[in-house]
């Protein structure tokens, strides 16, 4: 049968691949989750509508997909598919004949013996799966002893495996040993992948020491969106080395530029930002240092520069952090900048941004100079190469013509992908955006 | 007296085969285990009044049988002169020996055999009644495997010794001439068998419309049959309303429902009356009401799949704890029940327990019946084989007899097995297993089974679900 993308609710119809929880040829169960598809916020898991195996996954990761579209093909392994009776005995029939077939090749059976193994470590969909998918039947079904031999139940038992939910691979679907350990090893891949995937965070760690022993706590399941974001850090941080590379700027003549344009802004309804001035900035830095805009792509050993400068723009909101993304950054001017940032912003405050609008960033920024932060490492958003993190400007004592003055310095930091970015690189990077800032142009304020 | 408080990990109270079962896995496992008979010897119902006994004297008085029909065979013999003592002593060898064997084996693994009654004082303390006065037991766990007693209702318990339990029946030291069985079960069958053919005269009433209720029809219809031929008179839907002793003999009023569904009574005599309406678990005087262990309606203790009771440290098995009355049934709860107490995980699926009617021909089955699949949800096909195509049941003259298989018409696995005929009992443990290990009847069909023998009669039902049983049509 096809599985396909059923309604999202609250108006979505359009979603993303953002995980794929199976493997072809996996046997699933019903309500077993698939993959993850997040819409707009949500990210949702897509349960199986019945037991059964993959055939096929027609969807990959990243893949935009539409409400009806088919993800996948589920084959089910008889039983109880529909409440459908005709349908119920066309299955029956399916599964007699399919046991005659069995027969009448037995002398082949020794030498099809390898492939029978193969077909063994892939388990079975028979009735005894299948039967799960509804309550009734699953009752049914734990009537009967699951067809194993003694030896085999009470082995399940000791490991406390529940034997109805192992596909047999024998006559009648019966379970041997082998059967059991394939079983056992799916388990152990889903445990796996279920540590990596975002629902579940991060890798095995050593077990929490219980906290409530110290005191009282409080228990909360996590947001979607946390739930995301958790996932995606546990998975790109240990597999991208990154280095931070520092830096600050004296900004005192660029802020007395801004107050001085800071009215003519006003007066187009507009407020001259720090991070729209950054926002100018960037690009042509950028340009001349690609490796920035970049994306590693180590399975065809490829670097992929990007001839576009998109930004994602980090925005501290109440449900988390979000990151839409200020297109073609290099063709707009500081006018545009400070609109679209703060339009951006305002968007995403109040959980109006679109998948869309937060994907396809190049290089990112992270200013917390609004929120009082200093110095600090952002994380590379992976598949991007870099990602410059600014705190807030502090006021140092300096020398002006031999007079003490104060003048506001900004932390900046670069933090990039070492695999493809060197410290030079990233230090005449910085140099460079020091520069820039210390001496601003001031045709950057032409609008 | 002395009293003395002793420690150990377990206490098995009943020296039958689920205590003392019990008792030896537990040792086997490592506990220091103590086991009480109150009897002076291990063994119980099973070996001494029972199963083995039983077996005995049906396995002697067959003979007498056997001769008799070998005359179509052109073999004749005289008639049978019948010694009961030097029978009885026989049986009681048989049963000693055995007795013996098990105390023995208590002795190697270190069990604490202790003789007394056991009565508990709290829910890890025991007090044993000895000989020699009290002793004192402090369990971790206690296992309770005193089984249970013939049932004579009252109006039948006229404390006559011509009236008898099965307990009785089996210390024969006559062969009365005029037998009334009360009770066609398994129990009332096997032993009227066994004075039928020492000559008595034997008359069955059973109170339900066929003999062994509850059983399979089709095996109660062959039962039926043998049991007419070889019994004086069988009378089903027949209670008996009065029974009460008239000078050297006993009167009993048999009362049964005429078609028209009015009472009809009869007044028959006869020298020995055998009771066997039932058997009651021993759960009384054990102390149970000083511990948190429950007990139905009928006296049996209540116990859960693990076989404990509601009573964490107090398990019960066997009889006591109802269930099948089956000695092999016991014995595999005692494994249960100490798995459970070594903290194994508990067990989550039903014991498969065949039964075995130790009648001629004999009837045996385990698994589940038509009905019982049906209900189960199976979409259920049954095949049979009559034996009278089995060339092994023809060439010994036992050809009577049927092999019934229940089969999940959709994976083709064995459910439940049934059949009548000669040794049947023997033939019962490859159905068992087969079913245990999840068979099918294409399994079955494709194992070369030994000719002639009457294993072939499962093999060839089996293959009359493919319509291929080559002796049958």
């Amino acid at each position: 049968m096809d599985i396909q993308l059923p309604s999202l609710g609250e108006g979505a119809t359009t979603g993303t691949v953002v995980n794929i929880l199976v493997n072809e040829g996996d046997v699933v169960e019903k309500d077993q989750a698939l993959m993850e598809i997040e819409s707009d916020k949500a990210v949702a898991e897509l349960p199986s509508p019945e037991a059964g195996t993959i055939e096929s996954i027609q969807v990959k990761e990243g893949d935009e997909v539409s409400e009806g579209d088919v993800l996948a093909q589920l084959s089910e392994g008889g039983g109880s598919e529909s409440d459908d009776s005709s349908d119920q005995d066309a299955t029956e029939e399916k599964e007699k004949l399919e046991a005659n077939d069995t027969d009448d090749d037995r002398e082949d059976d020794s030498a099809d013996k390898d492939d029978k193994e193969n077909e063994k470590s892939k388990g079975r969909t028979d009735e005894d799966e299948s039967t799960e998918s509804s309550e009734e039947d699953a009752e049914t079904e734990r009537g009967q002893r699951p067809p194993a031999a003694p030896s085999i139940r009470r082995m399940a038992r000791e490991l406390g495996i529940d034997l109805h939910r192992v596909g047999g691979s024998g006559r009648g679907g019966r379970i041997d040993i082998a059967d059991l350990r394939a079983y056992i090893a799916q388990l152990k891949k889903r445990a796996e992948q279920a540590a990596t995937s975002s629902g579940s965070i991060g890798p095995a760690l050593p077990e929490m020491p219980d906290p409530a022993e110290f005191g009282d706590i409080e228990s909360k399941s996590l947001s979607s969106i946390r739930k995301t974001i958790a996932g995606r850090l546990s998975r790109t941080w240990p597999n991208l080395p990154q280095v931070t590379q520092f830096g600050e700027a004296d900004i005192a003549e660029l802020m007395e530029l801004k107050d001085q344009h800071a009215k003519a802004f006003e007066k187009k309804d507009a407020k001259l930002t720090l991070t729209a001035i950054l926002l100018k900035l960037l690009p042509p830095l950028l340009e001349a240092h690609p490796y920035l805009n970049a994306s590693l792509d180590l399975e065809n050993d490829a670097v992929i520069l990007k001839k576009y400068f998109h930004i994602g723009l980090a925005v501290d909101t109440e449900q988390g952090l979000l990151v839409p993304v200020l297109r073609d950054a290099d063709d707009k001017n500081l006018l545009d900048l400070a609109r679209e940032t703060a339009d951006v912003a305002k968007a995403a405050r109040d959980s109006r941004l679109d998948k869309k609008a937060m994907a396809g960033a190049s290089f990112t920024l992270s200013n917390q100079g609004g929120l009082g932060g200093g110095a600090f490492t952002p994380l590379v958003p992976y598949p991007q190469a870099a990602i410059l993190g600014v705190g807030r400007a502090s006021e140092r004592p300096v020398l002006v013509d031999e007079a003490l003055k104060t003048h506001p310095y900004l932390p900046l930091a670069l933090s990039y992908d070492h695999r493809l970015i060197d410290g030079g690189e990233a230090a005449r990077f910085m140099h460079e955006l020091v520069e820039a800032l210390e001496h601003p142009d001031e045709s950057l304020f032409d609008i | 007296m002395a009293s003395e408080t002793t420690k150990t990990d377990v206490v098995v109270i009943g020296g039958g085969p689920g205590g003392y079962g019990a008792a030896f896995y537990a040792a086997e496992r490592g506990l220091n285990v103590t086991l009480l008979d109150r009897e002076g010897s291990l063994g119980g119902v099973c070996l001494k009044r029972g199963c083995i006994p039983s077996k005995a004297y049906l396995h002697a008085t067959q003979l007498i049988e056997e001769a008799r029909r070998s005359a179509d065979r052109g073999i004749s013999f005289g008639e049978p002169r019948i010694n009961c003592k030097a029978m009885r002593e026989w049986k009681d060898g048989v049963v000693a020996k055995l007795c013996d064997g098990i105390e023995g084996l208590a002795k190697k693994r270190k069990v604490n055999v202790v003789y007394g009654r056991g009565y508990f004082q709290s829910s890890d303390k025991l007090r044993v009644e000895t000989e020699d006065g009290q002793q004192y037991f402090n369990f971790k766990k206690a296992i309770i495997a005193t089984g249970s007693r013939s049932l004579i209702p009252e109006p039948f318990d006229l404390g006559s010794s011509r009236i008898l339990t099965s307990k009785e029946a089996l210390e024969i030291d006559s062969v009365p001439d005029r037998l009334l069985v009360i009770g066609g079960g398994y129990i009332g069958l096997e032993l009227g068998t066994v004075f039928a053919r020492l000559g008595s005269k034997v008359t069955v009433a059973e109170a339900m419309d066929d003999l062994m209720p509850g059983s399979d029809p089709d095996l109660v219809k062959i039962i039926s049959a043998a049991i007419s031929d070889l019994f004086q008179e069988v009378h089903t839907g027949t209670k008996v309303a009065d029974l009460s002793t008239s000078g050297e003999s006993l009167k009993a009023v048999l009362s049964r429902k005429t078609e028209d569904d009015e009472a009809t009574t009869e007044e028959v005599f006869f020298d020995k009356v055998l009771v066997a309406v039932g058997r009651r678990p021993n759960s009384d005087n054990l102390g149970l009401e000083n511990t948190a262990v429950g007990i139905d309606d009928k006296s049996f203790i209540e116990a859960d799949a693990s076989r404990r009771t509601q009573d964490e440290n107090i398990y019960a098995i066997g009889d006591v704890a109802g269930g099948e009355m089956l000695a092999h049934k016991a014995f595999r709860e005692a494994h249960i029940a100490v798995d459970a107490i070594c903290g194994d995980p508990p067990l989550d699926e039903p014991l498969l327990v065949p039964a075995v009617v130790f009648t001629a021909p004999e009837m045996a089955w385990v698994g589940l019946s038509e009905e019982a699949a049906k209900e189960a949800g199976h979409s259920v096909e049954v095949i049979r084989y009559d034996w009278r195509s089995s060339g092994r049941a023809l060439s010994i003259g036992q050809s009577t007899g049927i092999t019934k298989m229940v089969v999940d018409a959709d994976n083709e696995r064995i459910l439940g097995v049934f059949m009548a005929g000669h040794g049947a009992g023997e033939l019962i443990a490859e159905a068992a297993l087969a079913i245990e290990m999840a068979t099918t009847v294409r399994d079955l069909a494709e194992t070369i089974h030994a000719h002639p023998t009457f294993s072939e009669t499962l093999k060839e039902c089996a293959e009359s679900f493919f319509g291929i049983s080559p002796h049958t049509l």
